[in-house]
């Protein structure tokens, strides 16, 4: 990896250089995986929206304009591919979260599970709590959940991405750890 | 404070966002309070464990699938840009020439409408009130200045008109009867000539 900013990447990339594409796309599609599944909660779906985000950034990438983050703006395409994928399946009516098996859910939420390397197996154990109960968190307080704890975003940019307003972000990241201790102690 | 309102500050005080005196009260809460404790060490450990859970990550093929994908909307895009090409620059003179006189023809239609040539401005045009045929009649009358021979000779004039179609019309009807009688009678003779023979 370069020490070049997210942003520098994009420019060069505007510029013409495709190494500096494959960069952002090793930087990012792994983040985006776990967000676009924080919607969808279905592994195979959520690659193939990640890699429909990196070819929205191959062909448009010169719409970026440096006002805001790059990961802002790759994020939101990503939040926009997922949403209305989600809305395609829901008026299909063929899929929604609640008619997923158990199994499906195990699948997918388990499916890195063999990697993971943790001696301590109580620490193992809650994990496995907290990856099964993310899923089942509404979606608002699954996504914030995602951008927040586990990849770090700043408050200004969780606002960014999802539209909401920064005190509402505040109050619902709250609300969403309380809800996941509620559903972990439930256990 | 109570227990909801410590709840809800929470996340506040772990990202140093209370006020000083805000800072106290939740402080004070927290060591005398045991639930709020326990609610307090359990939203911490989630924050950390959540930072710590193992996540998802992409395929070995991802790579080589973003490529194909990339690859296959690259072709689709350069297929549109040849189409438009191929309409404008590589077509037939004659092509391009209907093409251009559809342009004109419409860029013209489009300035003449404009013009109110096709669409003449209603508010220009002057309506008159229709006329009433027996206005001047019924002035006279109420002036108590009209004779009845003058009302005679009006409506003698609207006669005539009246026989001159009627008589039109009635040559017509002659001039078909005569037509028909006379096709009637060829064939009459034509029969009295066969039965003759």
């Amino acid at each position: 990896m370069s020490e070049y900013t997210d942003e520098q990447l994009i420019l060069n990339f505007q510029k013409g250089d495709i190494k500096s594409f494959n960069e952002i796309v090793e930087r990012f599609k792994d983040r985006l995986l776990n967000f676009v599944n924080g919607y969808m909660n279905d592994y195979q779906v959520s690659e193939n929206l990640v890699q429909d985000t990196f070819v929205k950034v191959y062909t448009h990438g010169n719409s970026y304009k440096e006002i805001s983050k790059f990961s802002t703006w790759i994020y939101t395409i990503a939040g926009n591919l997922a949403k209305t994928e989600l809305r395609k399946l829901k008026r299909r009516k063929t899929y929604s979260f609640s008619q997923l098996s158990n199994e499906d859910r195990e699948f997918s939420i388990d499916r890195h599970s063999s990697s993971d390397s943790k001696n301590d197996s109580e620490r193992t154990h809650k994990y496995q709590q907290i990856k099964k109960a993310i899923p089942q968190l509404s979606e608002d307080f699954r996504n914030i959940i995602i951008l927040r704890d586990i990849q770090e975003l700043s408050y200004d940019e969780i606002s960014n991405i999802t539209g909401l307003a920064i005190g509402t972000v505040k109050s619902r990241i709250n609300r969403a750890r309380l809800k996941l201790i509620e559903m972990i102690n439930e256990k | 404070m109570d227990f909801k309102k410590f709840e809800e500050s929470i996340a506040a005080y772990i990202d140093g966002e209370l006020s000083k005196e805000d800072k106290k009260i939740f402080e004070q809460k927290l060591e005398s309070d045991k639930n709020c404790m326990t609610k307090f060490k359990q939203m911490v450990e989630l924050i950390d464990d959540l930072k710590k859970t193992p996540q998802l990550i992409t395929s070995s093929d991802f790579s080589r699938n973003l490529q194909r994908k990339i690859n296959l909307s690259s072709k689709s895009n350069n297929k549109i840009l040849d189409q438009i090409k191929s309409i404008f620059f590589e077509s037939k003179p004659a092509l391009n020439f209907s093409l251009s006189f559809a342009a004109i023809a419409v860029f013209t239609f489009l300035y003449l409408n404009d013009l109110n040539v096709f669409s003449p401005n209603v508010d220009s045009v002057e309506f008159s009130e229709p006329e009433d045929q027996n206005s001047e009649y019924f002035d006279l009358e109420l002036a108590g200045g009209i004779d009845d021979e003058e009302i005679k000779d009006e409506l003698e004039l609207v006669d005539t008109k009246e026989d001159t179609v009627y008589e039109k019309n009635n040559d017509f009807n002659f001039n078909l009867k005569g037509l028909f009688d006379s096709v009637v009678n060829q064939v009459n003779i034509k029969k009295t000539f066969k039965d003759q023979e």
